[in-house]
């Protein structure tokens, strides 16, 4: 089974020539390390951390210097033309005739530009660009170490604002990029995976199939409205909060039965304004990579979810990696989760299966009040 | 004309001190990412967003003192999560890290360790 994830987490081929950079200054820094040109000797006697600030400066400027043609148009010219200055900077550091405002303007003007087209969609967050702005966050930091300690203290506190800054934009990028559902053919929002398929129409077996099994569903699960009912049947809903409270059931876990409408291996909850509303069910399937049985086609898609942070002590979700590549510190990361699908029961929801809208979740929760 | 140069040392306090200090910015980072979650959730699961504070914290001091009494320790602690999370990306995902989470959790730490000197002066 393969399938399709969030571009956050893998290259984008607009973006893969920018990998050649890296070949290309090893190759240049093991030149500098032999040869007798002028730069290369002033390169070689320059202090430890002026010499990564270069090497910093040159990979990212470099993978800018591809990323241009690659781009094309005036976003291009744009990626190009820093590339550009990057050199002339790198040039400027090796010789000693710039200081670190010149590090500071050049890797701040970097992290803003991607962090506004991010967000407005212009780029694609990958791991590409997310590893150009790693370096240009890296050579910030290269000039703030033995500073005096109230510039340590502003510096410090601006580079971790910068990265957050950055953090949060490509946050905002791939989620805007990732579609709102769970339908073939979109480009998933981080943490969620979709059968690699292509879209098309249902056939009308296949919406007939997806009808009645949403009907059986919505009767088999209207009890479980009353949590004392839930809990009897043995769904977990102590501690219900939030709009998407999953109430797993441990016996409908392991009792094999795949996709029976009759004994949902979740509920959801939502959290009303007067106690929890029962808003629909979710199955599983068993282990990884077995896909789950689409009775209605691209109506019943079914999906499953990586880069899950994981917390063990005390167990929970603890959020997805991030553009930097971690999950919090103490926690594990599940690279991969069995397939699922939510069948919505609550009365009016847009959508019977896949994703449901939170804003018209939110909405029917308020007009139910009362 | 080139000759065979010696290699070029960067075996500098300085230069674990910017590692350092990038890394705390990380963590810091991977803080404000818990503590959104943790927040959203009703701090059900508090202890990531606890755990990356303080170790953001203790990071962005070790950066300033150059004392490095901890470094090496963190940088295990942090090599060793790294390592838990490869071995689950390849015995459940059959993938390895992606490429951004291989240089700032394995990359970077174990660039940390050589560099950094294994007795501390301080």
């Amino acid at each position: 089974m393969s399938y399709v994830g969030s571009p956050m987490y893998e290259v984008t081929a607009e973006h893969a020539a920018a990998l050649l950079s890296i070949p290309v200054v090893l190759g240049l820094l093991t030149f500098a390390r032999r040869s007798q040109r002028p730069w290369a000797t002033a390169y070689r006697g320059l202090p430890a951390v002026r010499r990564l600030l270069v090497s910093l400066v040159a990979i990212d400027a470099t993978m800018h210097l591809f990323l241009g043609p690659t781009h094309g148009g005036r976003l291009g010219l744009a990626l190009f033309s820093f590339g550009v200055v990057g050199w002339v900077l790198a040039r400027r550091l090796i010789l000693g005739s710039t200081r670190s405002a010149g590090t500071i303007v050049w890797a701040l003007s970097g992290l803003a530009a991607y962090a506004v087209a991010a967000v407005s969609g212009r780029t694609t967050v990958d791991q590409v660009g997310t590893a150009s702005k790693l370096l240009e966050l890296a050579a910030l930091a290269s000039v703030l170490v033995r500073v005096q300690r109230v510039r340590f203290a502003l510096g410090s506190a601006g580079l971790v604002a910068t990265a957050v800054m950055v953090a949060a934009a490509s946050w905002a990028g791939a989620m805007e990029a990732g579609g709102h559902g769970h339908e073939l053919g979109e480009v998933p929002a981080p943490g969620v995976l979709l059968p690699q398929s292509e879209d098309r129409d249902p056939t009308p077996a296949e919406v007939a199939a997806a009808a009645r099994f949403h009907r059986t569903v919505a009767a088999a699960i209207a009890p479980y409205q009353s949590l004392a009912a839930a809990a009897e049947a043995g769904f977990a809903v102590e501690n219900l909060a939030g709009s998407a409270w999953h109430a797993d059931n441990p016996v409908h876990k392991a009792d094999g039965r795949i996709f029976d409408p009759e004994a949902p291996e979740t509920l959801v909850y939502a959290e009303g304004p007067d106690g929890p509303v029962l808003v629909g069910a979710m199955f599983q399937m068993d282990g990884l990579r077995n896909p789950g049985p689409a009775i209605g086609g691209p109506l019943t898609v079914w999906h499953a979810h990586d880069h899950v942070c994981l917390s063990l002590v005390p167990l929970g979700l603890a959020g997805l990696t991030g553009p930097f590549g971690s999950c919090p510190p103490g926690t594990i990361t599940i690279p991969l989760t069995n397939e699922m699908i939510h069948v919505w029961t609550v009365p009016g929801a847009p959508e019977p299966f896949g994703d449901l809208d939170e804003t018209w979740l939110e909405m029917y929760l308020s007009s139910a009040a009362g | 004309m080139t000759t065979h140069g010696p290699p070029i040392p960067l075996r500098d306090p300085r230069v674990v001190d910017v590692l350092v200090l990038f890394q705390a910015t990380l963590v810091a980072v991977s803080a404000v990412e818990a503590t959104v979650i943790g927040a959203a959730t009703g701090f059900g699961v508090a202890s990531p967003a606890i755990l990356s504070v303080v170790l953001a914290v203790v990071l962005l001091v070790i950066a300033r003192r150059s004392s490095k009494r901890m470094v090496r320790g963190i940088q295990w602690f942090l090599l060793t999560s790294a390592a838990v999370d490869l071995v689950l990306a390849v015995a459940l995902g059959r993938t390895l890290l992606d490429p951004v989470a291989l240089m700032t959790r394995i990359a970077l730490p174990v660039s940390i360790l050589r560099l950094s000197p294994k007795r501390a002066a301080s």
